[in-house]
């Protein structure tokens, strides 16, 4: 009887123990699983991007001298032409399109971290130009955007693997 | 007769009973002693294994601390490198300034400087602390080879200081603009590049 009661103590002793060993591993566990709030970083990249943007010469020519993309953009809102005849909006287009092509090489998660990107112009409020290509539909992503004269909105957005 | 005979052999038992005690006595004494030793070894099991636990706990979480800092650590001088990319293209050796238009644009390289700049860059090989600088230009793609005063500005690349080392990398996208000779009249022209730094990483 006294043995039996012995082993009982004994087998008592021992789950508590367990217990307690589970509850501080668990509360380790706990603690290097679970982090803080992650910081949310700015992405420089793609913020100079859309700022570098503006100031690109294109192939558009008034008054004798090729425009930035910041100004076609603008004769692009007015529906101007460029000095051959090619609309300023359709200019545009060819022009953003191959830039993004060039910058951004969106491939599968193996050749690259690009997924997608989307660019969307914006003037008052109305839609001007939408270039989107790859996976934009990722949850990872990273966007600027950028306001100019006359509300024209900018806003480019990257998608990450 | 009879009844001394028994009575002898009464006294006779009694004393091997009383002689038989002390016996019973030690081995209850190295029973109870052998339990005591096993209770220690118990014991002493027990505490080594916690110990072992407790000691592989804190080698987890220290290795798991370490490797936190060290990320810190690179993240830190990846956000340092970026800010630093930024700092460079807005410097006074590298920026636009008012040469390119009534305002001062941001991350706008001028060409026409930074290949001044590279003719002497010696003069700044630890000024900003890095190992290498380059600008690769993007749009519109022009021949591949690197810019000498020979070649630019039909060129892709303007390499300064020690192009060859390795390292960790941040870039940033900037306008690549430079003066242009069109038709007899000077123009401003902007190309789209990345001004590439890299920097020492920590291991």
């Amino acid at each position: 009887m006294g043995l039996k009661r012995k082993g009982q103590e004994e087998i008592g002793g021992f789950a508590v123990i367990i217990v307690l060993v589970g509850i501080i591993f668990l509360l380790f566990l706990g603690f290097v699983l679970v982090k803080g709030p992650k910081e949310a970083t700015e992405d420089y990249q793609v913020k100079s991007f859309v700022q570098s943007l503006m100031h690109i010469t294109t192939l558009c020519e008034q008054n004798g001298e090729n425009i930035s993309v910041q100004e076609l953009i603008r004769e692009c809102q007015k529906e101007a032409d460029c000095t051959y005849g090619l609309e300023a909006c359709t200019a545009l287009n060819s022009t953003l399109s191959d830039i993004l092509e060039e910058s951004w090489i969106v491939g599968n998660a193996e050749e690259s971290p690009i997924q997608g990107y989307q660019l969307n112009i914006t003037s008052y409020g109305e839609k001007m130009v939408l270039l989107k290509k790859g996976a934009i539909t990722s949850k990872q992503y990273k966007g600027s955007g950028q306001t100019l004269p006359n509300e024209v909105e900018i806003y480019f957005n990257v998608y990450y693997d | 007769m009879v009844n001394k005979l028994n009575k002898h052999n009464k006294r006779a038992q009694m004393k091997t009973s009383f002689s038989a005690k002390p016996k019973n006595r030690s081995a209850t004494f190295s029973l109870n002693a052998k339990r005591a030793q096993m209770k220690i070894q118990q014991i002493s099991f027990l505490l080594i294994v916690v110990f072992l636990f407790f000691a592989l706990l804190g080698m987890i979480f220290l290795s798991y601390y370490l490797k936190n800092v060290k990320d810190k650590v690179n993240e830190i001088e990846e956000k340092n490198a970026h800010l630093l990319v930024s700092k460079i293209a807005n410097s006074p050796e590298f920026s636009c300034g008012l040469a390119y238009g009534s305002s001062e644009k941001t991350d706008c390289v001028d060409g026409d400087k930074v290949m001044m700049l590279k003719e002497n860059i010696n003069k700044y090989a630890d000024f900003w602390g890095i190992k290498s600088i380059e600008i690769l230009k993007i749009y519109p793609a022009g021949p591949n080879r690197e810019c000498t005063n020979l070649t630019y500005p039909k060129c892709s690349s303007i390499k300064l200081i020690d192009p060859s080392s390795l390292g960790n990398s941040a870039s940033n996208f900037v306008a690549l603009c430079r003066k242009e000779n069109y038709k007899g009249e000077i123009i401003d022209k902007c190309e789209l590049a990345k001004l590439i730094i890299r920097y020492e990483e920590i291991n």
